[in-house]
C-alpha cells in the first residue's frame, strides 16, 4: 500500500477500466463528493490502471478547475481485498440503499468475487445480505423501486409481488403521508384482501380506486379488509355518540372483543357531576343490549 | 392412499439409535419397508446433517418418557389432557398445523416405548378410581399416521383395556385403523377423527384422508368394539360454512346410539407468528383478531356463532354425547352453553375434569 499522487486524466482512464469496481454509480455527485478528493485519497490498484474507490467523486470534478495532481492510495491484493478496501473508504455500512447493495453482490457475481461475512458486514452489519439481496433481485422492478426509496420493506414487497402493478400503484401513492408501519399495514391488509377473495386485476384496479378516491383511505381499505370489526367498531361508535358524548362517561369494549364485559368509567368532582353522570347512564339503559350484542 | 403407498411416497430414509435398535418397533418397519434406505446412528444427535429433514424418520429411546398435560393455553379453559409423545412431528402437510412452523425441516421422531407410559397412567387411573382418565398420543404428530409401521398404539389399549375409567384416545386425520382391528378387548380405547368439510379437506389438509374415508375408518373400529370422538378441529369460517358443517353433522347422525366418546370444537386459531403461513389459504383473508393469551382467532362473536350453530345440531343428532370447546375462554362457555341441559353440562364437565399426576409420575401441571 502506497500514498502517491496521480492526475486527474489518470483517474478519469481508470475509471473507464472494465475491470475497475464502479459500485456506487448511481450516487448523486453532490457537493460532499465534490469536496472529498480534499480530504481522502484516491484507492487505485493494478499500478493505478484500475480505480478501486473515487468514481463518483471523478464525476463530481467533471467542470470543475483540476488541480495538478490528486492524492492515490495504491493497493495490492485480491478482488475481495480490493472491494472490502473500497467499502471501507465508502464508510457506509447500513446506511447503502437497496440498489447500491444489489450493485455490491452483483459486481461480486459478476467478477467471481468471494463476498465473505467481513466484507458483506462492511454493507450491512446484521442480516444476510447476499440472500436478502437475491431476494430484492427477485421483485418486479416498481416494488423494487419502492423498496430502494424505503416506502415499504422487503418482506411487505414479497407479499405484495402478485399484485396488480396499476392497483399497487395507486395504493402506494394514497398511502405515502402514513407513517412507514401504517403505509405497511395498509397494504398487507390490500394484499390479504385480494388475494382472500381472489380478485381479478379488474377487479383489483376497480376496488384501489375506490380507495384511492376515499377522504380516509386507510379506513377504506380497513373496512375491505376487516368488514365484521369495522362493523362492530362502528356499532360502539354509534352507542358513544348517542349517550355518552358530553356526559364525561367512557364506554369500553374488551380488546379486540374478546370476552363479556363492557367497561363504564366516569369521574366527578361533585355531587351534581355525580347525578349528572348517573343520569346519562340510565338514559344509556336503552342502548345497552344492542351494545352488548356486539360481544357474541 | 394406503398407508404403504403413503410411507414409500414420504419417507426416504428409517433410521434408529442404538437404544432402540433391538425394539420391535424397529423390526417391523424394516420388514415392511424394505426397500427404503435404513442406517443406525449412536444417538438422535449423531443423525448425518443431510438427513435432518421430515423425509427421515428416527426411531429413538427416550431415557425419560415424555407424559405430561396437554398445555392449554393461558386464560381459556383446557379439556385436561393428558399426553404421551409417541410421535413427534407430521407430514400430512395441513395449512393451518403450527408444526408446519415449529417441526418444518425436522425429522420424524419415533419414541418408542417399554411399558413405563402405561404403568403411569395406570397409576393415575388406580389414584383416582371413579374419574374418567383421558390420555392421547395427538399432541404433537397425528396418533395413525405411522402406527401401521410400527404398531406403538397397541399395547398401550391392550395394557389399559381392563381399566374402565381409562380412556386412551388416538387423535388422527387418517383412515390408518385397519392394523387395530384385530384387537380383542379394546377396553376404554377412543379413536378420534378431526373433521372438516371437503373442500377444506381437499384445500388446506395436504395428504389426509378425505371425508368419507374418515367417516368409513370410524365405522370400522366402532364394529371392532372401539369408542370413537370427533374433533371438529380447526373449524374454518368458509364461505358456506353453516350448509358445510351442517352436512358433516348430518352424515354423524349414522353414529347415534354407538360409542361416540365426546365431540370437541375449536375455529382456527394461530399464534400470531405463523401469520405469513397463511398467505395463500383459503382463510388469509378471514378476519382474525388478538385473543387474551396471545393467540390470533376469529372475532368472538363470529366464534361463538360458529360454535352455537354446531352444537345445536350435534345435541339435535346425537343427543347425550358430549359437546366440548378446545381452548376457549370462560365467557365463550357460558355464552354457547347457556342454553344446555343439566345433563349436557354434566356430561361435558366429566369429559374435562381434571386429574392430578405429579404425585404419580412426577409431572407438574
Amino acid at each position: 500500500m502506497t500514498l502517491s499522487e496521480c492526475t486527474l486524466e489518470s483517474l478519469r482512464t481508470a475509471a473507464r477500466s472494465d475491470a475497475s469496481l464502479d459500485l456506487f454509480s448511481a450516487t448523486d455527485p453532490g457537493t460532499i463528493e465534490r469536496v472529498r478528493h480534499r480530504l481522502s485519497p484516491f484507492l487505485v490498484a493494478d499500478g493505478g490502471r484500475r480505480l478501486v474507490w473515487g468514481f463518483a467523486v471523478v464525476r463530481a470534478l467533471e467542470g470543475e478547475p483540476a488541480r495538478s495532481t490528486y492524492p492515490i492510495l495504491s493497493l495490492d491484493g485480491s478482488d475481495t481485498d480490493l472491494l472490502a478496501a473500497a467499502l471501507r473508504m465508502e464508510a457506509r455500512t447500513d446506511r447503502y440503499t437497496w440498489r447500491e447493495r444489489a450493485a455490491v453482490v452483483t459486481l461480486a457475481n459478476d467478477r467471481a468475487i468471494h463476498l465473505d461475512n467481513q466484507t458483506t458486514a462492511l454493507v450491512a452489519s446484521a442480516g444476510d445480505v447476499v440472500s436478502t439481496v437475491l431476494r430484492f433481485l427477485r421483485l418486479p422492478s416498481f416494488l423494487a423501486d419502492a423498496v430502494d426509496r424505503e416506502r415499504i420493506d422487503l418482506r411487505t414487497a414479497e407479499f405484495c409481488a402478485e399484485r396488480d402493478r396499476e392497483a399497487l400503484a395507486i395504493l402506494l401513492e394514497v398511502s405515502e403521508p402514513l407513517s412507514f408501519s401504517r403505509r405497511k399495514r395498509m397494504l398487507r391488509w390490500y394484499c390479504e384482501y385480494a388475494a382472500g377473495n381472489e380478485l381479478d386485476k379488474k377487479t383489483e384496479r376497480e376496488r384501489a380506486r375506490q380507495i384511492g378516491v376515499s377522504p380516509q383511505p386507510e379506513s377504506a381499505m380497513r373496512l375491505l379488509r376487516y368488514p365484521v370489526l369495522s362493523a362492530l367498531d362502528e356499532r360502539v361508535r354509534l352507542f358513544t355518540d348517542r349517550y355518552c358524548r358530553g356526559t364525561g362517561i367512557r364506554i369500553e369494549p374488551p380488546p379486540s372483543y374478546e370476552g363479556d364485559e363492557v367497561r363504564v368509567s366516569f369521574g366527578f368532582r361533585t355531587a351534581r357531576e355525580y347525578a349528572v353522570r348517573v343520569d346519562s347512564l340510565s338514559r344509556a339503559r336503552e342502548g345497552i343490549d344492542d351494545l352488548l350484542s356486539v360481544l357474541f | 392412499m394406503t398407508s404403504l403407498a403413503y410411507y414409500s411416497k414420504t419417507i426416504g430414509t428409517l433410521a434408529w439409535t442404538a437404544a432402540a435398535a433391538d425394539h420391535a418397533a424397529v423390526r417391523r418397519a424394516r420388514e415392511l419397508l424394505p426397500g427404503i434406505p435404513h442406517l443406525e446412528v449412536g444417538g438422535a444427535t449423531d443423525l448425518p446433517e443431510d438427513l435432518r429433514t421430515p423425509r427421515t424418520i428416527l426411531v429413538d429411546r427416550p431415557e425419560r418418557r415424555t407424559f405430561g398435560r396437554c398445555p392449554g393455553t393461558q386464560g381459556h379453559l383446557c379439556c385436561n389432557y393428558l399426553t404421551v409423545d409417541l410421535y413427534v412431528g407430521c407430514t400430512l402437510g395441513c395449512s393451518y398445523c403450527i408444526m408446519q412452523s415449529y417441526l418444518r425441516d425436522k425429522t420424524i421422531v419415533v419414541q418408542v416405548d417399554d411399558g413405563e407410559a402405561i404403568e403411569q397412567i395406570r397409576a393415575v387411573a388406580r389414584l383416582h378410581p371413579g374419574r374418567t382418565v383421558r390420555v392421547g398420543t395427538g399432541e404433537v404428530g397425528d396418533s395413525l399416521l405411522y402406527d401401521p409401521l410400527f404398531d406403538l398404539s397397541r399395547p398401550f389399549i391392550v395394557g389399559l383395556a381392563d381399566l374402565p375409567t381409562v380412556r386412551f384416545e388416538l387423535k388422527t386425520k387418517t383412515g390408518y385403523v385397519d392394523h387395530l382391528l384385530d384387537v380383542e378387548n379394546p377396553g376404554g380405547a377412543v379413536i378420534a377423527f378431526s373433521l372438516n368439510p371437503p373442500e377444506v379437506t381437499q384445500r388446506e389438509e395436504g395428504y389426509a384422508a378425505s371425508l368419507e374415508e374418515r367417516l368409513a375408518a370410524a365405522e370400522r373400529v366402532l364394529d371392532a368394539g372401539y369408542g370413537v370422538a370427533f374433533h371438529f378441529d380447526p373449524m374454518i369460517r368458509i364461505e358456506r360454512w353453516r350448509e358445510a358443517y351442517g352436512d358433516i353433522v348430518a352424515r354423524l347422525g349414522a353414529f347415534r346410539d354407538r360409542d361416540v366418546a365426546w365431540i370437541s370444537m375449536g375455529t382456527m386459531r394461530f399464534p400470531r407468528p405463523l401469520e405469513p403461513y397463511l398467505h395463500g389459504t383459503s382463510y388469509e383473508a378471514h378476519e382474525f383478531v388478538r385473543s387474551r393469551d396471545g393467540k390470533m382467532r376469529y372475532l368472538q362473536p363470529l366464534r361463538a356463532e360458529m360454535y352455537r350453530t354446531v352444537r345445536s345440531a350435534l345435541d339435535r343428532t346425537l343427543p347425550g354425547v358430549p359437546v366440548y370447546l378446545c381452548m376457549e375462554s370462560a365467557s365463550m362457555w357460558r355464552n354457547v352453553y347457556n342454553t344446555a341441559s343439566g345433563g349436557q353440562l354434566r356430561a361435558v364437565r366429566d369429559v374435562l375434569r381434571p386429574v392430578t399426576i405429579q404425585d404419580v409420575v412426577g409431572v407438574d401441571r
